[in-house]
């Protein structure tokens, strides 16, 4: 997202974009947007992501600079936008959805990546190793629940979570 | 009161005085926890931020999975509140969701999500169904005076039409609860800001400087610490206070306890029952405010 004035090519417009979000179940209206600025007013990150320009930005149907700018990964999901918004617009569930449609893309910032690879080989964000097992037993606690991890696995399958973080650009 | 009692990935990986602290804590208010057996990660926002619907299938099966005990499900991790609670929405409102649920859970569980358990984080069974006036009974060395920074963590409260939590821009549930234990919560500008954790694995500095920010907040306020219910709001806080500290370049020596920490403190636990070592920020100054037995 530059700063800058660009002319606006009428070929890198997509006016079905703000449809398409706001018909994914996450929802999300950028057309009810005012522009009143209350949800970039509230944004922890707003210095350098500001929800009520994303939202215009999906209005103008600006789908591949969307995409592409890293600002949508700095949302930290605080949903003071979304509680915040008079008109219901959804900020924080647009970008969520921006990231989706990013991912699917192959763009998945590293960070992620790595949470999604320890989540296809043990069911858990964070590996726990023997010695953190260790630790919970000298402090009395029980054995930590197993997970299902082969369970876990086909959710990841099913959903197509795997084929999105193997086409992930390293 | 029994619960089916879900610790999600950080807590035993992280931050195991939660656990410890909340079981003894329990133990006492005679609330039993039984540890449902075979469920995941959640998904949480993170992996929301790749795929919405993993994360909330993820969910979904959790709650399959305590509704097959037959228990509401009791979380301790404020992520995992909100996720659960967001499937549990979807699911109710979308017959497309539920269908793809349902046959999901079919070939990994043969389970049928059902509905109807509820979905209960920690403090609102210590609120709603143990209630303020049996903890009152309960606090035998109150913290008289101690200052408190509360902070919520975003995801019990927003979007509060979903999580239903408390009111979202002037919560009072854990106010109250630091309160009954002789504390005082005290105002602080920045109390309902994020901690800046869900983009540590993206931007680590922004992540830190926001959480930065929030201490300085608190530690202007006269804070003599803060008391959260979200693992991850405690680590950011507490374990990377000194990254925070080399990002912003001041000192804050500010404890951070969860709940049932200060909790079972005032009803007379030891430092180490509630698991006070294992916190990074030594919270040794805050035992001068225990009553004397």
């Amino acid at each position: 997202m530059s700063e800058a004035v660009i002319p606006l090519k009428s070929s890198e417009i997509d006016p079905n974009l703000k449809f398409e979000i706001a018909g994914t179940e996450l929802g999300g209206k950028a057309f009810w947007c005012i522009q009143c600025g209350m949800c970039t007013s509230g944004c922890p990150v707003a210095e350098f992501l500001k929800p009520h320009r994303i939202v215009k930005m999906v209005m103008l149907g600006l789908r591949e600079q969307l995409i592409s700018c890293k600002e949508i990964w700095l949302c930290t999901t605080c949903f003071t936008c979304s509680e915040r918004c008079p008109q219901e617009v959804n900020p924080a569930n647009i970008i969520f959805s921006l990231k989706n449609m990013a991912a699917k893309r192959g763009i998945i910032p590293r960070g992620l990546r790595d949470i999604g690879k320890n989540l296809a080989e043990t069911g858990r964000m964070i590996k726990i190793s023997a010695v953190r097992e260790r630790k919970r037993m000298k402090l009395g606690l029980p054995k930590i629940p197993q997970v299902h991890v082969e369970k876990n696995r086909k959710i990841l399958k099913e959903t197509s979570f795997i084929k999105t973080l193997e086409g992930a650009k390293q | 009161m029994r619960y089916a009692y879900y610790l999600g990935c950080l807590i035993p990986a992280r931050t195991n005085q939660y656990d410890l602290s909340t079981r003894v804590v329990a133990k006492k208010l005679g609330i039993e926890l039984v540890d449902l057996e075979g469920a995941g990660c959640c998904g949480s926002v993170l992996v929301r931020s790749v795929d919405f619907r993993t994360n909330l299938m993820m969910s979904a099966r959790i709650l399959a999975l305590a509704k097959n005990m037959g228990l509401d499900l009791l979380v301790l991790c404020s992520g995992c509140y909100e996720s659960l609670m967001e499937a549990e929405n979807l699911i109710e409102r979308s017959e497309n969701f539920r269908e793809q649920v349902n046959a999901l859970l079919k070939s990994t569980d043969n389970l049928v999500y059902g509905g109807g358990e509820k979905i209960k984080h920690l403090v609102q069974v210590l609120y709603d169904d143990i209630g303020l006036e049996r903890l009152r009974d309960e606090i035998k060395r109150p913290l008289d005076g101690l200052r408190v920074a509360v902070h919520y963590g975003c995801h019990v409260l927003r979007p509060s039409s979903t999580l239903k939590f408390d009111n979202a821009e002037n919560p009072k549930i854990l106010d109250d609860l630091v309160e009954i234990t002789g504390a005082k919560s005290i105002y602080w500008p920045l109390k309902l800001w994020c901690c800046g954790s869900p983009i540590l694995a993206i931007d680590k500095d922004l992540s830190l400087s926001i959480a930065g920010m929030k201490l300085k907040s608190a530690k202007e306020a006269g804070a003599d610490c803060i008391v959260t219910i979200c693992p991850s709001c405690q680590i950011q806080f507490d374990t990377l206070q000194p990254e925070i500290s080399r990002v912003t370049g001041e000192q804050y020596n500010m404890p951070v306890l969860l709940y049932p920490q200060l909790l079972g403190l005032a009803m007379g636990f030891s430092p180490e029952e509630v698991g006070l070592h294992l916190n990074r920020i030594s919270a040794e100054s805050l035992l001068k405010f225990q009553r004397k037995t």
